[in-house]
């Protein structure tokens, strides 16, 4: 599904490749890079070199256009402080990535009918973000990411606002997407919410040290001391 | 569209939670639109809406040119010369000015008119709503006496009667058939005129005129697809032809052509167009200002923006949703500037100049809603254009981050130059503002060369039966009449006293003087006036006399000149003893006994004095006496002029009881009024530079404000570090301070480019004054580094603990 081959700039030489159904966990200490890792595979961040292909697009030889093409088309996105839109209802924060997207308003009210429904947050749908507990944003946030049905989710820190008992209310819901059939990325410090996937990439000053995957991931000395 | 309706409504939420923005906001752009609403009403009614004529803007002005070059109405035998010419001009419509006494009352009302040719109702295209136009036999000589009413008239005075047509009224003590009535607002030249009657051009009275007397309006109207240029060329050629045929004959001078819509509106175009250049600066100023808060409120909706961004909203699309609220914004300010415009109209309308045509007509209609509804949706894009451009450019990355700050340091080239913009366009009205002060400083200062206090003055005029001596001896009554009332200082008559209308330009020659080569003819303004004018209105004589009852048709014919006149013709020698004569029919040789000085006639800033020469009126050629003595002006000084009134009136009624009093006005107010246009200019002006100043410095301040709270953590850092309070305070308004100066210096060149086209509409002023010049930008930048010291003060008050929190 994705393929980074000597991705750099702020990343060091990255080599990864990721199938699709996989559930992924970056790790690595603060400035190792997780999150710009993240944004590059989310399309977001275009300061990078190297190749890097999706789903048989070759996203290097894409311009901005077609790359937020491929993102509004196939990758949803989980954020730590959730960032719902604030002056929008949870019905309308759903509704925002659809709109985005060449779909009728008719059907747009059924996706969003339906992951209100799948999410159990009917009720829900006319407050404002700012009447939600922490938890419960955090879940309209997933709604959102899942929403439009993408291929692949990208989390990053999902719990890290978030008590335990919410954390592991939303991770399982993760566990449950992935067996669905999604390809989930997250970035988290937390080895509990790493239990979860079936993948883990460790990262230190942009390099990749750790990878099951690629045993064979080439660390620098002066990294690996 | 259903994007559209979305952005809509999420628009109207996004400003509703903000409602401290959304106010400012609103209001700045509805301070901005309203007085180019206001302004539009005006130009759309003065100089836009369409004139009371169909396919007006094919009706042209025709104007004899003068052998000076300067161009006039026509007299008789030039206007009958002309049309048979041929071509256009063989249909040539003619107009003169005409006042008679409507009988019906206890005293008849004077009423004005004109008298028309045959020909004017077809030229200007105009149908009778009642009854029918003229026939081409009441305009000929001894036919029938007929009149056609104004709407007006036939309303007010005839009840609106639908068989008006065939009755009969009586003016100047005549009988006139009625034989209809034009649609409701048609006039020829003012919208005074109440009735026309057939000009009967080919009778004697009318053959008898002077050449000199240049009296009819004429009027043509171009064929469908002819330029004005191609008719000009076609009267160039016939006044090349009547010139190769009478080198010297006045017809190869030609005539010139103006459109209708020029020659209404011609005098308060400059002015009015002025000042709409003056509120599109303060519109512009107020865009700047909105601009800068949607610059800074961009910033501050960085997290949304690249929310919207991740969730896969094109950068186009964040555009779109920003314009549309930009938008949203300045059609709330287009509403509530509408009000506004409403509300300055009513202020205008009051105190509006008399010299502004069709200035009752000045209202909010739809084209000027249109206008309007237009003007927010460019308002709207053009200062939300640069803040959507610059908010939706942002790093998505970056901006999701946990704990990023927003940035730090500097105002940003967007705000830089929305500011140096906003100080230049205040800093070029204020200059503006301060020309026009000055400019009516002077005009205010002037001497008009007469004292208008305490002086009542009203037009009369003779009986129509009266003939001959009968007339003169008939002004000399009243005249008596008006001085023996109690409190007069003084009562003096003339055909038109000082800025109450025009007198003929008058070719004189000059005793000894013979006649230039090029044969252009010495014009002096020709003015008749009674005995003891000079005194009466505090005219200076410079030397010899002024006119006395002995200066009688039978006694010797006397002039006095003004100034410029001796001046001109005599300036090294005594005027005195002169002798020049008027060249008009039976024009003979006068002698100068008197000069005076020069008087301001029209208006007190005008630059250039006419040269006049004044004539007993007892003793102007016969033939001129039915023009000039049409009716005549009487000015009363006395210590309470305003309570004069009535007993004016009955003084006038106890010499003949059938002559109304008519036109009364005080002349204070009327050497007012001469200046009312410059002055309504002034104030507007002044007005909306004031504006535009506030605007400024409101913006600097939004600026300043806004660029110390994104250095919050900075300005604490140097605190901490140990910088003095007045180090901060210097810092802060040091970067206000080159901002302004940099605006100033711009607006100073933009100035120096602009104010040249003010030029003629400033009296005794250079558009490009040192001292305007010298002054403003001190002005400018003082209010500007008030802006700029709040938020200064505020920054030094920064406790460096909370600052640093603030991380």
């Amino acid at each position: 599904m994705i393929q980074l081959r000597n991705m750099t700039y702020v990343l060091r030489r990255i080599n990864l490749d990721i199938q699709e159904g996989e559930f992924i966990t970056v790790m690595g200490p603060s400035g190792s890079g997780k999150s710009t890792l993240l944004s590059i595979i989310g399309m977001l961040d275009d300061s990078w070199a190297g190749e890097f292909y999706f789903l048989e697009n070759e996203v290097h030889k894409l311009d901005r256009k077609k790359r937020s093409d491929l993102n509004r088309k196939h990758i949803g996105f989980v954020f730590q402080s959730y960032h719902l839109l604030d002056n929008l209802t949870v019905y309308e924060n759903l509704d925002v990535p659809l709109s985005y997207r060449n779909i009728s308003r008719s059907q747009r009210a059924s996706m969003v009918a339906e992951i209100l429904d799948r999410f159990q947050i009917v009720g829900k749908k006319d407050l404002f973000p700012s009447q939600l507990s922490g938890g419960q944003q955090q879940l309209v946030g997933v709604a959102r990411a899942v929403v439009g049905n993408p291929k692949l989710i990208l989390a990053d820190e999902p719990t890290g606002n978030l008590h335990s008992s919410q954390a592991k209310e939303i991770m399982e819901l993760f566990k449950k997407l992935n067996e669905e059939g999604t390809t989930i990325i997250q970035v988290t410090h937390s080895e509990v919410n790493a239990s979860y996937g079936n993948r883990t990439i460790q990262l230190f000053d942009g390099w990749i040290t750790s990878d099951p995957a690629n045993p064979q991931t080439s660390t620098p000395s002066v990294v690996a001391r | 569209m259903e994007t559209l309706l979305q952005d809509v409504r999420y628009g109207f939420r996004m400003l509703r939670k903000s409602p401290g923005f959304t106010a400012v906001a609103v209001i700045t752009l509805a301070l901005g639109i309203g007085a180019n609403t206001a302004m539009f009403s005006v130009i759309n009614s003065v100089l836009l809406r369409s004139l009371p004529f169909p396919d007006s803007g094919r009706l042209m002005v025709v104007w004899k040119t003068m052998s000076n070059g300067t161009p006039n109405a026509f007299s008789t035998p030039a206007f009958l010369e002309m049309r048979q010419q041929g071509d256009i001009l063989a249909h040539m419509g003619a107009f003169s000015n005409a006042s008679f006494n409507l009988a019906g009352k206890d005293v008849p009302e004077r009423i004005t008119g004109g008298k028309v040719n045959y020909e004017l109702f077809s030229v200007l295209g105009v149908q009778p709503v009642l009854g029918r136009m003229f026939s081409a036999g009441e305009d000929q000589p001894g036919a029938g006496r007929v009149v056609i009413l104004s709407h007006a008239l036939w309303k007010t005075r005839f009840a609106s009667q639908p068989d008006i047509s065939g009755s009969t009224v009586s003016l100047d003590g005549a009988p006139y058939t009625v034989v209809g009535v034009m649609p409701r607002g048609f006039h020829v030249l003012a919208d005074k005129e109440l009735f026309w009657v057939p000009l009967q051009l080919e009778s004697a009275n009318a053959q008898a005129s002077a050449r000199s007397v240049h009296w009819l309006f004429a009027f043509i109207r171009l064929a469908p697809g002819t330029s004005q240029q191609q008719v000009q060329t076609v009267l160039d050629t016939i006044a090349a032809r009547l010139k190769a045929q009478d080198p010297t004959g006045e017809g190869g001078f030609g005539v010139t052509l103006q459109s209708i819509r020029e020659f209404n509106v011609g005098n308060v175009k400059p002015a009015l167009l002025l000042l709409m250049g003056a509120v599109a600066f303060v519109l512009l100023i107020a865009c700047s200002n909105v601009a800068n808060l949607l610059l800074a409120r961009g910033t501050m909706r960085r997290r949304e923006i690249s929310i919207r961004t991740a969730l896969g909203a094109a950068r186009i699309r964040v555009i779109l949703q920003l314009l549309t609220e930009s938008v949203l914004l300045s059609i709330m300010g287009g509403v509530l500037g509408v009000g506004l415009a409403w509300a300055a109209l009513q202020v205008l309308l009051a105190i509006h100049p008399s010299s502004i045509p069709s200035v009752e007509t000045i209202t909010i209609d739809a084209a000027v809603l249109a206008y309007t509804a237009l003007l927010c949706g460019v308002v709207g894009i053009l200062f939300g254009v640069a803040p959507a451009l610059e908010a939706s450019h942002v790093n998505v990355g970056d901006a999701l981050k946990e704990g990023t700050r927003g940035s730090s340091g500097g105002f940003g080239k967007h705000r830089v130059v929305l500011v140096i913009t906003e100080t230049a366009l205040a800093s070029i009205l204020l200059i503006g503002a301060g020309l026009s002060l000055k400019s009516l400083w002077r005009t205010e200062n002037v001497d008009p060369g007469f004292n208008p206090t305490g002086e009542m003055t009203f037009r009369i005029s003779a009986p129509p039966s009266f003939a001959g001596e009968r007339i003169p001896l008939f002004y000399q009554q009243v005249l008596e009449r008006m001085r023996a009332l109690p409190g007069v200082q003084s009562a003096v008559l003339a055909r038109n006293l000082p800025m109450s209308g025009g007198d003929p330009s008058m070719p004189i020659a000059i005793e000894g003087t013979p006649p230039p080569p090029s044969q252009i003819p010495i014009v002096t303004r020709l003015r008749a006036i009674g005995p003891d004018y000079f005194s009466g209105l505090q005219i200076s004589l410079l030397g010899g006399r002024e006119f006395t009852d002995h200066d009688t048709a039978a006694a010797p014919k006397v002039a006095i000149v003004s100034e410029s006149l001796a001046k001109l013709y005599w300036p090294k020698e005594n005027a005195l003893g002169k002798r020049l004569k008027p060249e008009l029919t039976g024009g003979e040789w006068y002698t100068v006994i008197g000069v005076a000085a020069d008087v301001r006639h029209w208006a007190a800033d005008v630059t250039d004095v006419e040269p006049t020469a004044y004539y007993p009126h007892t003793q102007l050629p016969e033939a001129f006496l039915p023009l000039l003595e049409g009716s005549m002006s009487i000015a009363v000084r006395s210590s309470n002029a305003a309570g004069l009134l009535s007993s004016i009136r009955a003084a006038v009624a106890s010499v003949d009881s059938t002559v109304p009093v008519y036109d009364v006005q005080g002349m204070e107010e009327m050497v007012a009024d001469s200046g009312s246009l410059r002055r309504f200019d002034m104030w507007l002006i002044g007005a909306f530079a004031g504006l535009a100043l506030a605007l400024a410095a409101v913006g600097v301040y939004g600026v300043m404000a806004y660029s110390i709270s994104q250095r919050t953590r900075e300005i604490g850092i140097r605190i901490a570090l140990g910088a003095q309070r007045q180090s901060v305070l210097r810092l802060i308004m040091g970067q206000g301070a080159r901002l302004a100066v940099a605006g100033v210096v711009v607006g100073l060149v933009g100035a120096f480019a602009l104010t040249r086209l003010m030029e003629s509409l400033l009296f005794g002023v250079s558009p490009r004054d040192f001292g305007t010049f010298s002054i403003v930008p001190g002005i400018v930048l003082v209010m500007i580094l008030v802006g700029c010291f709040i938020p200064a003060l505020r920054a030094t008050k920064l406790d460096p603990v909370v600052a640093l929190r603030d991380e």
